[in-house]
């Protein structure tokens, strides 16, 4: 019947050549998208079946029939276009994308599916969300554009790590970040750098943002319980750029900016203001006492007395002795308009089934710390290779150097960290002498960072090779198999010396440190996918096994006492010397099971099953069993909407399921001695652990229900979703009596749950040839409750935390703020004062100990986020704003007890902040508002300083997170240099941030850390990168 | 036919990769430390836990720094000038539960003391007498921590019975022992006492003077007798010690450097640190000196109670801070070294003989021997001689020799005195009354919720 059928189509083909006229027509078919050329586009004649392909330069030639009326042009993954011929000899035509098809594709991980086949929560960034955004370590470009998932800037520091939180905080003590897999693999994600004091590296800043694809973010039991007993706290899908079969292409794109704070932090005070702060602490203290009330008086007194030694009647008469100069710190340890830029150069290519992806990328980026740079380059090489028609081998590899130099103390308030010489270091003297030398004259316990950012030597390297390498054999028709073995390679070296002369290490006359860390993890995984087609009725099968093995070998050397500058290395140290090494390893291993049916494209349903064992757990309970279910409705491909011409897609969907966490610290279910202490030169043990024979995975049932639209001809696209994530087993330190000799032991306790609802949406107002303009917004909500925690003697729940300003307790938001509350300044005294129990009535008290603390009913933690954008080009010219906003929640501005003192640490020992300026002064100052009591000569005068709400501000801000403005230059233009097209942008990051609170606005950036504390490290940054980018 | 074989191939080739993975690959690796089952076999192996002990009293939270620090703010002898924020709450004596103080570090000694006293003896191999050396040092370190804790948690001076609980069990089945009386924690020390100067060789004690020996676990005894008042316990300790003839009052000449080397002639028992195993920052020097820290600095009242030309008034004992131009005074020669090295000195023969001076004339205040043993101390520092001995004279002799060792506070309460205060701009405890909450620290709240059993001191 067949051959009848092709013998027919001979003759009458055969019979249009002979009778029938005919012209040629030829022409090129482009992508919309790039200008690129598109091999192997089908072009027929309609109604007929004469047809060719275009060559490798998308070129067609076509003999048509003159009847002929109109054109196809078809490829997969682009939108079909219909073309008449209206007499013409050339046609050159551009083809779209077909989002509804391709660009929807979500990359879960262990499988792709398209975006109407899923069950889950996801959302994908695409490779233009995320590439010339300049940032360091690309999970930076997720905030404000994933709903439900938290990025809190730790640091500003170039390279250093972000804590990432999706849908909340799901443990007390074991991790919260999210899995992180690269192309199917979960990978390392640690910080490489040896001290918890100085600035972080994370190993993410080893990618290079240009070489991703595609980022996806799991969120739900349907779309995380594929990964187990890691999958609980989210999944961050990151894949890399692969190849393009045609023509090799190369893109290059450079790009130079620069860099500041993006907000300016508080104020200090000038010299002049804090003297005139001193005088008057002086005034209040002994004035009445000893018959003065004047400044000049009040300096005759304090010079009588020596008051408060060096810090003040000595400081302030060398100060005026020196003409009152007025020391800059904050300014000085700034590199104002830090330079940033970014060059990288890629081709991709391939013919035949085989592809290749290959980039070389560097990045320079200078911190607004003075000394402090981060350089990384990149070097990767994707090639896929087809063996032949059923085989086929891939490999992806990166190999990354990252340098992090000049990094300095920063997670606390270390004498030695340039943000803390800002608000503590007096600024009655300058970082500089009259000769132009560093003053690095003792003053106090604070060192002079700029003559340390240049006499130390502190830094990070890190060198990263990650390779990924699969063998897929697709064993008979819709049966494959698929081996992949993957590595993952990072060396950490770590340096820390410090001078002879100034700072820390004077006293051990210059000291030398330096780690080295390897840490090693192997990822073998085999699967099996079978593809079953009954009907309509369609099923994928998934079965892998996987086994995980990760390795970490620490060693470091230490010496004291250099008789020299700038050999700098432990060799020329000469005494003291220190050496330690260690090692640690985990395993897991895991079996896989899915299944995704399908009904027409109608009826979606899924099924995981993971079952996985790790070393982390005792050998009676070391596997866990891990599972999901999913369904989803397309609605819109039922008849009964068929005639609903506004409703191009509409599904429901709905998840359930139960995945894990087993972020637990390594061996804590062992009782262990411990052999690190030694005692007068000899080895000693201790018993370190008290162990839990019972221990296991911490885990979470999750659902999820959501609905997913597309309407007006797609100009309105979103989806709404609602979830309940509740985590139990919770691993908590359930303490012991310390008479035990050990503190706590980890048990599975506690029980927290998150619920909340996100939406997206995202709509195209105009959309014409020449000009497009849409808007989107995203919205998520939040609200945990811990609802179970480890019980004492008595049965009464324990708090699970000794912090002195938030608690983990049952009924309350994982560490709400529970702190006594401040009630303001007395208007007649000037004193500070507390609510005595404000649960109870509004009564204050002058003394704080009588103060009870309180739920404030908010934690660090935000209840809404969301962001904003709007989108828009012109004749080539592009623009786009996105907005981020976080709030309901609560922050703390920290190390206030010392620069908000209304004593002595403001006014003599160090420094303080233009706040203290609104103090009270007279009777009628003051008020249940204001925070500065009157000033006194004392150290923590009245107990103002002690833990309240004092310190604390509502956290909510809103921030331009981006602004982007660029113009594609016309392809006529660009054909004559022989581009594909080129274009040139600006790009602004952080530019405006707006703090709701007025007076958080003038403090620090509202963009804490996940505990909901400003800390002294480098803020957030603000930049203005501009940038070209040529495809050719 | 060959699709089959592809399939089975394929099949083989899975198992094979399954099988390999066999539950032995999820065996995490020990490399710092073992399992605590199987790993005490040996005399050896009971010498790493019980240097483990003192490894853990050497924490500055222990004799580290902090067990001495507050002997000496809380009292006449120091204040806390707040450079780095430390000891300025402690100093002002303000406690609230949340307030760990040395509860669970010195616990800790004690669980290590108690797994060495705990273990079967027939089944460690090794010389039999060398092992009950070491668990007599066991009980002799069992019994100096709960003392010390007793100290600071018992309500001997706040007017109240309760001690503290006395462990003697590692991992026993007791998960909330409460507190005993005071009077029955000093029976178990005395026990305790007893038993390490019974078990421990005079022959095996380690000349370093870095382990508890036989004679310094009499001299412990004289130190705890004398803060109990049983003043023929007191006599008998210090007794047993003077006739080793073994240690000797330090020369006033070599005094300062007694504090600068290890195992001087006068130390009875000192901790262990080097230049590579110390406190490092959290440490008694950088607490006492320096730009960064020197927080506790002595009050004047202290430099003032010398006599002139008393060797422990010299400048290299109390002296011009050398990093710090506007501390005129400060504790420059003890604990003195830049590197952290020096040893903590914990049970001096200077003590003993104090405390044997003033065991005779409380027994009997007619006993000129008590004078004597008082003026052996005053002769090699180049102070004047006593005259007559009372207990402020007693109290003042002891003030000058042992000040910055953390035994001021003690030697206060067990006389009953108020804390004094000298000076009320820089002592912010306001000198509490005896018998005042303030006294005894509070019960950590950590413990209190881990232990129902738990009783808190009154106050807080």
């Amino acid at each position: 019947m067949k051959k009848l059928l092709t013998m027919f189509s001979l003759f009458l083909i055969a019979g249009a050549l002979t009778f029938a006229q005919t012209v040629q027509i030829t022409g090129t078919v482009t992508s919309s998208e790039d200008g690129l050329p598109l091999p192997g586009v089908a072009v027929t004649v309609v109604g007929t079946t004469i047809g060719v392909s275009t060559d490798m330069n998308g070129r067609y030639t076509l003999n048509v029939p003159v009847t002929a009326t109109t054109l196809q042009f078809k490829f997969l993954g682009m939108i079909t276009v219909d073309v008449p011929i209206e007499g013409r000899n050339v046609i050159n035509v551009q083809m779209a994308e077909d989002r509804q098809a391709l660009g929807e594709v979500i990359v879960l991980g262990y499988s792709t599916r398209g975006k109407n086949q899923i069950t889950g929560s996801t959302v994908q960034l695409s490779a233009e969300e995320l590439k010339q955004v300049p940032v360091t370590s690309i999970d930076q470009t997720l905030q404000g554009k994933v709903a439900g998932l938290v990025i809190n800037t730790t640091s500003g520091t170039p390279g250093s790590e972000q804590q990432i939180r999706i849908r909340g905080v799901s443990s007390f003590s074991a991790t919260n970040d999210p899995l992180l897999v690269i192309d199917g693999v979960p990978v390392i994600d640690a910080n490489t750098s040896s001290s918890g004091a100085f600035s972080s590296l994370t190993t993410l800043a080893a990618i290079n943002s240009n070489d991703i694809e595609s980022i996806t973010v799991l969120k739900d039991a349907s779309a995380t319980s594929a990964y187990g007993a890691r999958g609980s706290n989210g999944v961050i899908v990151i894949t890399t750029v692969k190849g393009k079969e045609g023509k090799t292409r190369y893109n290059f794109n450079a790009s130079y900016g620069f860099q500041n704070k993006a907000t300016e932090g508080r104020k200090e005070l000038t010299a002049a203001d804090r003297h005139m702060l001193w005088l008057e602490g002086i005034i209040n203290t002994y004035g009445e006492a000893n018959g003065f009330s004047t400044p000049e008086q009040a300096w005759t007194f304090a010079a009588a007395n020596n008051l408060t030694g060096y810090g003040g009647v000595v400081g302030y008469r060398a100060w005026d002795e020196a003409g009152r100069p007025e020391g800059d710190w904050g300014n000085a340890v700034l590199n104002k308009n830090a330079p940033i830029y970014n060059i990288n150069l890629s081709a991709s290519g391939g013919e035949d089934g085989s592809s290749f992806y290959a980039s070389l990328g560097y990045n320079n980026t200078e911190s607004v710390v003075i000394g402090n740079l981060f350089e990384r380059i990149t070097g990767v090489v994707n090639v896929n290779r087809k063996l032949n028609d059923r085989m086929r081998f891939n490999t992806n590899n990166t190999i990354s150097y990252t340098n992090q130099d000049q990094i300095f103390l920063e997670t606390s308030a270390y004498f030695g960290n340039p943000h803390t010489l800002r608000y503590f270091m007096p600024p009655t003297f300058g970082p500089y002498n009259d000769d132009g030398s560093y003053n690095i004259t003792r003053m106090g316990s604070l060192f002079n960072i700029l003559y340390l950012q240049e006499n130390n030597e502190n830094w990070n390297h890190m060198t990263r090779g990650l390779t990924n390498n699969s063998f897929e054999w697709e064993i008979i028709d819709n049966l494959r198999f698929k081996t992949l073995v993957s590595m993952d390679f990072v060396h950490g070296h770590y340096k820390d010396y410090r001078n002879r002369i100034h700072g820390d290490s004077r006293d051990e006359n210059g000291t030398s440190w330096a780690t080295m860390t390897t840490r090693f993890n192997m990822v073998t995984q085999n699967s099996l996918d079978y593809r079953l087609t009954v009907n309509d009725h369609t099923v994928d099968f998934k079965a892998l096994t996987e086994f995980q093995k990760y390795k970490y070998w620490y060693i470091d050397a230490y010496g004291e006492s250099f008789i020299t500058d700038g050999l700098t290395n432990v060799s020329s140290a000469g005494t003291n010397f220190d050496a330690s090494s260690s090692f640690s390893d985990w395993a897991q291993l895991s079996y896989l099971g899915m299944a995704n049916y399908n009904y027409q494209g109608k009826y979606i349903a899924d099924f995981t099953f993971r079952r996985e064992g790790s070393s982390r757990f005792p050998a009676a309970n070391r596997f866990g069993n891990f599972w999901s279910i999913g369904a989803a409705w397309n609605m819109a491909q039922e008849n009964f909407l068929s005639g609903v011409s506004f409703i191009d897609n509409l599904r429901l969907r709905a998840s359930y399921g139960v995945s894990g966490n087993s972020g637990v610290s390594l061996n804590s279910y062992q009782a262990l001695l411990s052999f690190t202490g030694d005692y007068a030169g000899q080895g000693a043990s201790a018993p370190s652990g008290y162990g839990n024979p019972l221990l296991t995975w911490e885990k979470n049932r999750n659902y999820d229900i959501g609905i997913d639209f597309t309407l007006f001809n797609s100009r309105v696209d979103g989806s709404v979703a609602y979830f309940n994530k509740e985590t139990f087993d919770l691993l908590q330190n359930v303490p012991l009596t310390l008479t035990s000799g050990h503190s706590s032991v980890t048990s599975n306790v506690g029980r927290m749950v998150n619920t909340g609802i996100e939406a997206i949406v995202d709509i195209g107002i105009i959309r014409t040839s020449k000009f497009n303009l849409g808007i989107n917004f995203n919205v998520a909500t939040l609200n945990n409750e811990v609802t179970e925690l480890a019980k004492d003697g008595e049965g009464n729940y324990i708090r699970a935390t000794s912090s002195s300003t938030r608690t983990i307790e049952v009924g309350h938001t994982y560490m709400e703020w529970y702190v006594q509350e401040w009630a303001g300044v007395d208007t007649e005294t000037g004193l500070p004062t507390w609510y005595i129990d404000r649960s109870v009535n509004d009564d204050v008290t002058f003394t704080y100990t009588q103060a009870k603390r309180n739920y404030l009913g908010k934690s660090a933690i935000p209840t809404l986020t969301g962001g904003a954008g709007i989108k828009a080009d012109f004749m080539g010219v592009y623009f786009n704003a996105n907005f981020y906003y976080a709030g309901g929640h609560m922050v703390w501005e920290d190390w206030t007890g010392y620069f908000w003192d209304n004593g002595l640490y403001a006014t003599s020992a160090y420094q303080g902040v233009e706040l203290l300026l609104e103090r009270w002064q007279k009777p009628g100052d003051g008020g249940p508002n204001a925070r500065i009591p009157k000033i006194q000569h004392a150290y923590r005068p009245n107990q103002s300083n002690a833990n309240s709400t004092r310190f604390m501000f509502d956290g909510d801000y809103i921030r331009l997170k981006d602004l982007v403005l660029g113009y594609n230059l016309p392809s006529s233009l660009l054909s004559r240099v022989k581009l594909s097209n080129a274009s040139v942008y600006m790009r602004g990051t952080n530019l405006w941030t707006f703090a709701f609170d007025e007076e958080l606005r003038k403090g620090f950036d509202p963009e804490t850390g996940a505990d909901g504390f400003t800390g002294l490290e480098t803020p957030p940054i603000k930049s203005l990168v501009f940038g070209l980018n040529v495809n050719f | 036919m060959k699709k089959t074989i592809y399939i089975l191939f394929t099949i083989v080739l899975l198992a094979g990769v399954l099988s390999s993975c066999s539950k032995d690959v999820l065996e995490p690796t020990l490399a710092q430390a073992k399992a605590v089952e199987g790993s005490l076999n040996t005399v050896e192996d009971v010498k790493g836990i019980l240097y483990g002990a003192y490894n853990r009293m050497t924490s500055s939270n222990y004799y580290g720094r902090d067990y001495i620090i507050h002997g000496e703010i809380r009292g006449d002898n120091c204040f806390s000038n707040g450079n780095s924020g430390r000891f300025v709450t402690e100093s002002k004596m303000i406690y609230t539960n949340t307030f760990g103080g040395f509860w669970g570090t010195i616990y800790g000694v004690i669980a290590s003391a108690n797994i060495v006293i705990g273990l079967d003896p027939a089944a460690i191999d090794g010389d039999a007498a060398l092992l009950n050396h070491y668990i007599g040092q066991a009980y002799a370190i069992r019994a100096m921590a709960h003392f010390d804790l007793l100290r600071y948690y018992g309500q001997m001076h706040t007017g109240g019975t309760l001690g503290i609980p006395y462990i003697k069990e590692y991992k026993g089945d007791d998960f909330a022992p409460a507190r005993d009386t005071w009077v029955n924690n000093k029976a178990d020390i005395y026990a305790d006492i007893a038993d390490a100067i019974s078990l421990m060789t005079p022959t095996l004690d380690d000349a370093s003077k870095e382990l508890f020996t036989h004679y310094a676990a009499h001299a412990l005894k004289s130190r705890v007798a004398l803060y109990f008042g049983d003043w023929d316990d007191a006599i008998a300790g210090a007794t047993a010690v003077i006739g080793a003839n073994r240690y000797s009052i330090i020369e006033g000449a070599d005094y300062a450097n007694s504090f600068l080397v290890d195992g001087a002639a006068n130390s009875i028992f000192e901790l262990a640190f080097s230049s590579v195993d110390n406190a490092n920052i959290n440490g008694l020097q950088y607490i006492y000196r320096g730009p960064s820290y020197g927080d506790v600095e002595p009050l004047m009242d202290l430099v003032n109670c010398f006599d002139a030309g008393d060797v422990r008034v010299a400048p290299n004992m109390i002296g011009p801070d050398p990093g710090v131009a506007i501390r005129p005074y400060v504790n420059i020669g003890k604990y003195p070294s830049y590197d952290y090295s020096d040893n903590v000195p914990v049970l001096r023969y200077e003590e003993v003989i104090l405390n044997y001076a003033e065991a005779l004339w409380r027994k009997n205040p007619g006993d000129a021997n008590a004078l004597t043993q008082l003026n052996l101390i005053t002769a090699k520092r180049n102070a004047v001689a006593h005259a007559t001995i009372n207990e402020d004279i007693i109290l003042l002799e002891r003030r000058r020799e042992l000040c910055f060792e953390g035994m001021r506070f003690h030697d206060l309460m067990r006389t009953g005195r108020d804390l004094p205060v000298v000076d009320a701009f820089k002592q912010t405890h306001g000198g509490p009354e005896y018998g005042d909450f303030k006294l005894a620290f509070p019960i950590p709240l950590a413990e209190l919720n881990a232990n129902p059993n738990m009783e808190q001191n009154t106050g807080y």
